[in-house]
């Protein structure tokens, strides 16, 4: 699908789908009514109130221009005074002389990481390709969440700046369970070798003419103008460097590494009670995870006992939801979830579900909840309890 | 996006004018973005507000439609971040969205749930450039963020949507 057809058939569905939203007949006399009750306060206030929100408002302009792209910003939104003190602001930096790198800060509870990155390319009129290869803690290949961050991008991409700027969320892995943690970013730069030829829309004739005067083709800010394979001329495709290109490059790297101490982040970790383990049709039910830290919460639990198809069978027809202690969906589901089986490496078999609600606190959690397993059937209810400690 | 103008008439044939006008589509984009129809009635209201009192501070630089939608993409960007609507988990369910006036096709509202289901910062930039027509350096402009920024948002949304939209699926 192109993009001016998902245009076409998205700006549709908003006109048919939501035709039922209804503009409001008064809109005008409410706004203009809100407007004329707030002038009406604002004449009663003080000259000397106004100078000082003047006065406060130029201030608070001054430390907004200094504070910069923060990982509280990129996880919660806002600042969360109570998580804090997860945060390392390392400020890591490192360059090939033209790309520059450089994580700002990272919060890690010690079951997840989060970090913030900028990259920058000091010349705009030079775009490298950028992939990020490898993140490593304590040696073990890590998952970004996939929401953010990037896999692979043009630098300038399909504009001319030379600033990129997000972060990565990622769920620290089993290995990552002691108090310290090794931390590796590794980002390829890709430096074609070629001049650069840009195209705003892709043109094969276009490409073709200047692929042979000895340019490299960058069209429309992204993926790569390679040759088509069936009818031998130019296509214009998207995804990681090809292997086969790779001489068309010059790559550098750009690896970022800390070292955090997670001792304070494991300490003011909340572990819930749970049974040693809970019983359903026969199988194993268990929770290998089962946390609240100042970041989130986390539940992670496991069917043993069977193969897939008992468990399939069983979990086919339903679903795992956080609930309370009775079963009733919890108020505020997961932020992130998974769930699937998997061999582990004796040749058993598990069906796993992890879920994680981020910014909630002991107050707005129930008592008792569960991982509950509801089937489409009402009738189908499994709920395996677990309970937040006694103060 | 449209021409651009400086908007003639007094304050409140200007207001009365830019409701008629661009209510309904303001409407429709807060609701995505907020997965909330009274929540995106109020930041409609909002951002007329806001454009009402600073009418005659528009010197035209931007079209008066890109103005109005900057507006409200920064009252719902509050919005989302407020301690509430954080708490909230909005995963969308055809039942939660609003009664349809017109007939449509089921890709339509599976193409509205994908939307909806994409995490905030996704979905903002699919709806500023799929729906509004924005361009990428005025979603750049409009949200503070780098135009590669905004690429790479997009390009991460219409993976998933395509995922959706050519018969992937996710797991649960």
């Amino acid at each position: 699908m192109n993009e001016q057809k998902l245009r076409e058939q998205f700006q549709h569905a908003v006109q048919t789908r939501l035709s039922g939203l209804e503009p409001n007949p008064c809109l005008a006399q409410r706004v203009m009514a809100r407007s004329e009750k707030a002038k009406q306060k604002n004449t009663k206030r003080s000259f000397g109130l106004i100078l000082a929100i003047v006065l406060t408002l130029a201030l608070a302009g001054a430390v907004a221009a200094v504070i910069h792209w923060n990982v509280m910003e990129f996880v919660f939104g806002a600042e969360k005074p109570e998580a804090t003190f997860l945060v390392k602001n390392i400020e890591a930096q490192t360059s090939d002389g033209q790309v520059t790198l450089t994580v700002n800060s990272i919060l890690c509870d010690g079951e997840m990481l989060a970090l913030d990155w900028t990259v920058c390319n000091a010349k705009p009129a030079s775009p490298v390709f950028l992939q990020l290869e490898r993140l490593h803690a304590n040696g073990a290949v890590l998952q970004s969440d996939g929401n953010d961050g990037f896999d692979g991008q043009w630098l300038p991409g399909g504009s001319n700046e030379g600033t990129l700027q997000d972060g990565e969320i990622i769920r620290l892995p089993s290995e990552a369970e002691g108090d310290l943690l090794n931390f590796e970013m590794t980002v390829g730069v890709y430096h074609p070798r070629k001049p650069v030829y840009i195209m705003n829309r892709f043109n094969e004739q276009e490409a073709q003419k200047k692929t042979e005067e000895g340019y490299y083709i960058l069209a429309e800010g992204d993926g790569f103008v390679l040759p088509d394979p069936e009818t031998g001329g130019l296509m214009h495709c998207f995804g990681g460097i090809n292997e086969n290109e790779l001489e068309s490059y010059e790559r550098t790297e750009l690896v970022v590494s800390c070292k955090l101490n997670l001792s304070k982040a494991r300490a003011a970790c909340i572990n819930l009670v749970t049974e040693p383990h809970y019983q359903m049709e026969g199988l194993t039910v268990k929770y290998t995870k089962a946390k609240l830290t100042p970041v989130a919460f986390y539940l992670t639990l496991e069917i043993t006992g069977g193969d897939f198809e008992q468990y399939n069978t069983l979990v086919g027809n339903g679903q795992f939801i956080l609930t309370d202690g009775e079963g009733t969906p919890f108020e505020h589901p997961s932020d992130y979830y998974e769930a699937g089986g998997y061999t582990e490496a004796d040749g058993s078999t598990v069906w796993r579900s992890s879920h994680m609600i981020l910014d909630i606190s002991a107050d707005e959690l129930p008592k008792t909840m569960s991982l509950s397993l509801l089937g489409d059937d009402p009738a189908v209810k499994y709920v395996f309890p677990v309970k937040l400690p006694a103060e | 996006m449209e021409a651009v103008t400086t908007p003639k008439g007094t304050n409140e044939e200007i207001l009365q004018r830019m409701i008629v006008q661009y209510q309904t589509e303001l409407l429709r984009m807060c609701y995505l973005y907020l997965q909330d129809t009274s929540l995106a009635e109020d930041a409609v209201q909002e951002t007329f507000l806001r454009a009402y009192r600073a009418i005659q501070d528009f010197r035209g630089e931007s079209s008066e439609k890109t103005w109005l939608i900057r507006i409200s993409i920064n009252i719902c960007r509050d919005m989302q971040r407020s301690a509430w609507l954080r708490h909230i988990d909005r995963r969308i369910t055809p039942d939660m969205l609003p009664e349809a006036s017109v007939a449509f096709e089921a890709k339509d509202e599976e193409l509205i749930m994908s939307v909806m289901n994409l995490p905030v910062k996704l979905r903002e930039a699919i709806l500023l450039y799929y729906f509004q027509n924005m361009s990428v350096k005025e979603i750049a402009a409009s949200l503070g963020i780098s135009s590669p920024t905004v690429s790479n948002r997009l390009k991460r949304a219409t993976k998933k949507l395509r995922i959706v939209l050519e018969g992937g699926h996710y797991y649960e």
